[in-house]
């Protein structure tokens, strides 16, 4: 095997002995677009060959070493989070997640890796995670490197109702930070299809930042089907949960709605444990989709409402329920749940609805309530380990059916 | 007579002192009155004395005695004077109420000609209002009240800041007080040590006699001597190092520090920029122009068709994102970025671009104008 004169320095040449062409193919593509390049088989240009692989390697190898790795934040079936910290700059901290091999994909990387991959770096946002570099260890193991996020998720600000208290002002700062996060990527053209309070996490200065790309995607081409089994079945909007296979960003405006009522109620506000009482309960708490309120939707492969027929909840329902928002603020949530999608707000109405602008103002965010770091650097080591699109088992002990990526991405 | 000469000067005493020993309202004299007090009111200033006070305004509001005073003054109003001339205890109650509202320090000042310029202002208010003319007065009346009203939350915080600063300085100067004490004590008592130490010379030098010790009574005398020495520099020595690093951080004051812009004003800032909801981010493109509509056959079906239309597939979404991706690299020059140069410098001249149709130009990053 030729050497390379750009890798005479490589640290360990028993390294390269052991090295795949599909390990470098996974490293190359980590670092460029995500798209699977094919291993290249040995041929008669094998030095070129080798000196392209060896500069990957290298590469690879020097992005590794900028960090060091630290304790295991979190273990869980699909990924290991540890925090990390930066070579030079030691006070630095990251997380590192390192994505387990994936016994269905052995041919290649788990497509929610690809997909965090693929969109957090093409995201730069204040509100969301910021995917510092990419890396691959031995045995082929992939490692994102993260922006460290210690102080949790809002999920356990909204569970711990012994201790955090918060009001109106803070609902709408967050739901502000949310609302800007989903707004950046519809803006550039990406679907998240799993947003929930728990990946919503909060860095150490109060900003909320979305997190888990991993069922993310970008808007799809007419007449090119997409998955409708995404996005967390409490927070699934009802053209999912019917089997659409063209949809559009209105299906995050949804979840951001559900989060908003979660916010507000403190408890999920439509908890479905299968997807057919997920459709029940939104007859109930939203209204039965029908032909009326959303023409077409008999058409939709998997319509099935109970009877009887709730007609669409009215401004006096939400009211009850959410008042304490104000009466903008529920004419914002309502916006947010119209059953037919074409109808519902998109993200970037949402910021222009007056609602924000109306007393009281969002609280600033390191006024906002949090917990302490102690507390929040497990639940990041849980949040960023769990499979997406999966209810959390502890809230309900039932897990979620198991997701098919076999279909079209 | 004399009554009329007081009153000469109602409005502004000029030259009204204080009256020493006889009232010039009820003539009473301090011969028969030894305790007698003379009060003023700062309404108008005309002194009399505590008797006269109580007599007059006891009951209520009442006008001042002064025969041309028409000043209605209340018993509330009235004081001792600080200064025997009460033209000086006028002034100083007027400076102290302009002080009061143009309270602003160096700090809250641009530069340095600013300030200047502030302070002479506030003097020539303060002088209209100490000795102008009826109408200068009524000017600067004015204009304080009006400043007063317009800067309410400024006075408010430069008059919270000064109090801090007020009772750092004041905090500070007891600390420092308070080591020094406790200075001075331990010097007291290390001298009274050395003292002891001293007095128990001769019985030591006894004892060692009585003990029948080597060498003559010379040589023990000596020998305790020194060692006597050596204690007494032992414990001096000791206790001065422990007042300096005990008292030394408490003690030291620097001046001439420039005070540190306080934490709530820029707190209160930030809290009072409006909300602004998008982030201060703008994402529409400069580039060019989403139209509503675009004519395309392929694109129809995708628009009826039920199962794009019904889930709510956006053919609007697409198109948003096709002309995105068709315009992406333009405006984009590699060398600038190498440059260092801001992103918004491509993007000016990517709008340029779209703006004049030619986007096939040499985009350089020198001239801007080569695209109009």
């Amino acid at each position: 095997m030729a050497v390379s004169p750009l890798v005479d320095g490589l640290p360990n040449p028993a390294a390269r002995a052991v090295s795949s062409p599909l390990k470098n193919a996974a490293s190359a593509q980590a670092s460029s677009n995500g798209t699977p390049v094919p291993a290249v088989a040995p041929n008669a240009a094998a030095a070129v060959q080798s000196a392209a692989l060896d500069l990957s390697e290298q590469m690879n190898e020097d992005e590794k070493r900028k960090y060091i790795k630290g304790k295991k934040l979190g273990e869980g079936t699909y990924a290991n989070v540890y925090l990390g910290q930066v070579r030079n700059d030691p006070s630095q901290l990251v997380a590192i997640k390192k994505i387990k091999i994936n016994k269905e994909y052995t041919e290649g990387m788990s497509p929610d890796a690809v997909r965090e991959i693929k969109h957090l770096q093409e995201l730069d946002h204040p509100n969301i995670i910021k995917l510092h570099t990419v890396f691959s260890s031995k045995d082929q193991n992939l490692n994102l490197v993260l922006e460290y996020l210690p102080l949790g998720d809002l999920e356990m600000l909204i569970k711990d109702t012994a201790t955090v208290h918060y009001g109106v002002a803070d609902t709408k700062a967050w739901m502000g930070m949310l609302t800007r996060a989903v707004w950046f990527c519809h803006e550039n053209f990406v679907l998240h299809r799993d947003i929930k309070p728990n990946n919503l996490l909060i860095a150490a200065d109060g900003e909320v930042k979305l997190a888990d790309f991993g069922l993310a995607r970008s808007f799809s081409d007419p007449y090119r089907p997409m998955t409708s089994n995404v996005i967390t079945r409490w927070y699934r909007p009802p053209e999912l949960l019917f089997g659409a296979r063209h949809y559009s960003a209105a299906v995050d405006v949804w979840s951001v709605g559900l989060v908003f009522a979660e916010l507000v109620m403190r408890a999920p506000y439509l908890a479905g444990n299968t997807e057919l009482e997920q459709i029940e309960l939104i007859c109930k708490g939203v209204g039965t989709p029908t032909e009326e309120n959303w023409p077409g939707v008999t058409t939709l492969p998997e319509y099935t409402v109970g009877s009887p027929v709730t007609p669409v909840l009215g401004k006096d329902h939400y009211g009850a329920l959410f008042g304490t928002v104000g009466n903008e603020g529920v004419d914002l949530l309502m916006k947010t749940l119209i059953l037919d999608p074409r109808k519902r707000i998109t993200a970037r109405d949402m910021l222009k609805h007056p609602w924000w602008h109306k007393d009281p103002k969002p609280t600033r965010k390191k006024d906002l309530p949090r917990k302490s770091e102690a507390e929040g650097k497990d639940k990041v080591g849980d949040d960023l380990k769990r499979r997406p699109g999966v209810v959390d088992e502890d809230r309900t002990n039932k897990v979620a059916r198991k997701l098919d990526f076999g279909g079209p991405l | 007579m004399s009554r009329k000469a007081v009153t000469s000067t109602v409005t502004q005493p000029s030259n009204a002192t204080l009256p020493s020993d006889i009232c010039p309202v009820c003539k009473r004299v301090r011969y028969l009155n030894t305790d007698m007090r003379f009060l003023i009111n700062p309404e108008c200033y005309h002194a009399m004395c505590s008797q006269c006070v109580d007599n007059i305004f006891k009951s209520g509001p009442a006008q001042c005695p002064y025969v041309s005073c028409s000043k209605t003054l209340r018993l509330r109003g009235f004081r001792e004077a600080w200064f025997g001339d009460l033209s000086v205890e006028r002034e100083v109650d007027i400076r102290k109420r302009v002080q009061a509202v143009f309270n602003n320090t160096q700090d809250d000042f641009e530069t340095l000609r600013d300030y200047n310029n502030y302070l002479q202002d506030v003097e020539d208010l303060t002088f209209a209002l100490v000795s102008g003319t009826d109408e200068e007065r009524r000017k600067a009346e004015a204009q304080l009240v009006a400043y007063e009203e317009k800067n309410k939350a400024d006075i408010d915080r430069n008059r919270k800041k000064g109090r801090e600063v007020e009772a750092a300085r004041k905090r500070r100067e007891a600390e420092a007080e308070a080591a020094s004490e406790a200075r001075r004590l331990e010097e007291l008592r290390e001298e009274e040590e050395a003292r002891k130490e001293e007095a128990t010379l001769n019985r030591e030098v006894m004892e060692a006699l009585a003990r029948g010790e080597a060498g003559t009574a010379a040589q023990i005398q000596d020998r305790i001597l020194a060692q006597k020495r050596k204690r007494i520099a032992q414990i001096n020595g000791q206790t001065f190092p422990s007042a300096l690093d005990g008292g030394s951080s408490s003690m030291l004051s620097i001046r001439g520090l420039k005070a540190k812009r306080t934490g709530p004003t820029e707190d209160e800032e930030d809290r009072n920029k409006p909300y602004d909801p998008f982030g201060a981010t703008d994402l529409d493109s400069t580039r060019y122009r989403i139209h509503d509509k675009y004519e395309n056959t392929w694109l129809d079906p995708a628009r009826t068709r039920d199962d794009h239309r019904v889930p709510g597939y956006s053919v609007q979404e697409y198109v948003t994102r096709a002309m995105f991706e068709a315009f992406a690299g333009l405006g984009v020059v590699i060398d600038d970025e190498k440059d260092g140069a801001q992103k918004a410098v491509a993007t000016a001249g990517a709008k340029h671009a779209a703006q004049s149709n030619k986007t096939t130009g040499i985009i350089s990053k020198a001239s801007d104008d080569i695209f109009g």
